[in-house]
């Protein structure tokens, strides 16, 4: 059972600086076939103003801190990944800096066909370092059984 | 490939998308994927690793599959822009796997200003199995 007190704990904030070529990397990664994610002119012929980022691309940044799984003492042998939701408030591009940070939103206990479980839901909020706009709230529910 | 940008008044309630296939995911593919995720877990590349884990062998990251039904949608929503997306994890993908994608438009409407069309979306594997479930909202353009 996970320790209730990490409801609204929230862990360091991080940032990652957004390249084309982390995004051309990722975009391959996915077979994406869309010429926006590789070449800038075509981007930029869309309306972007730089390569823009797929849409799960902030996957990479889900949890700020590295520690997440070991401070809130979570087994990875009882986890299951329930899902995630991607909240989008502006475009993210290739030249952005993001800072990320994850708080525990809430921890709530259920009772499914493999007995008592945490259900855990997360929230890591992105934002531009350079104009404070918020870019991406990344929601990720996991379930941990007892 | 060309492709026309999609305007809200192409849209009906309860239209399907046109289906679409993507794969096979080969094992190359989940390393590349491992790599610019970071998701390391050796249950996505080693098979060795995969069947002491209790697996069939190596199965797709869950993030991969959400990531190529996120490409399937700004696909089909070209000029859109996309404000939620969800996926729930249904069942495993396995290397090797094709995907089915599908997806289906629940509601249009206006808020705030914007053009929004809710869509279900999901990927199968070649028996029918859903692997993913979930949906999405899209701003899109009008005439």
């Amino acid at each position: 059972m996970i320790d209730r007190k990490f409801i609204g704990y929230e862990f360091t904030p991080n940032e990652m600086v957004i390249t084309r070529w982390r995004i051309s990397h990722f975009a391959n990664a996915i077979r994406e076939s869309s010429p926006i994610y590789y070449d800038v002119n075509e981007a930029k012929n869309q309306g972007f103003k730089d390569i823009p980022v797929p849409t799960t691309f902030y996957t990479r940044m889900t949890f700020s801190d590295n520690n997440f799984f070991s401070t809130l003492g979570i087994d990875f042998r009882k986890l299951l990944d329930g899902g995630r939701e991607i909240k989008y408030y502006s475009q993210g591009c290739a030249g952005d800096t993001i800072i990320y940070q994850t708080k525990v939103e809430n921890i709530v206990e259920k009772e499914g066909k493999r007995g008592k479980m945490d259900l855990i839901t997360v929230v890591t909020s992105g934002k531009n370092k350079d104009t404070g706009e918020k870019v991406f709230d990344l929601i990720i529910s996991l379930i941990v059984f007892h | 490939m060309f492709k026309e940008d999609l305007f809200f008044e192409d849209i009906s309630t309860g239209m399907e998308l046109p289906m679409s296939k993507r794969g096979p995911i080969i094992r190359q593919q989940l390393i590349d994927y491992a790599s610019a995720s970071g998701d390391y877990n050796k249950i996505h590349y080693d098979e060795g690793f995969a069947k002491i884990a209790k697996l069939p062998g190596c199965i797709a990251h869950g993030m991969l599959v959400m990531s190529i039904v996120g490409s399937y949608i700004t696909d089909w929503a070209k000029g859109g822009v996309l404000k939620d997306f969800k996926i729930r994890f249904a069942g495993m993908t396995n290397e090797n796997d094709t995907l089915t994608l599908k997806g289906k438009v629940l509601k249009k409407y206006s808020e705030n200003g914007e053009n929004l069309v809710e869509i279900s979306v999901l990927s199968e594997v070649q028996d029918e199995r859903i692997t993913t479930q979930g949906s999405a909202v899209i701003a899109l353009k009008t005439k």
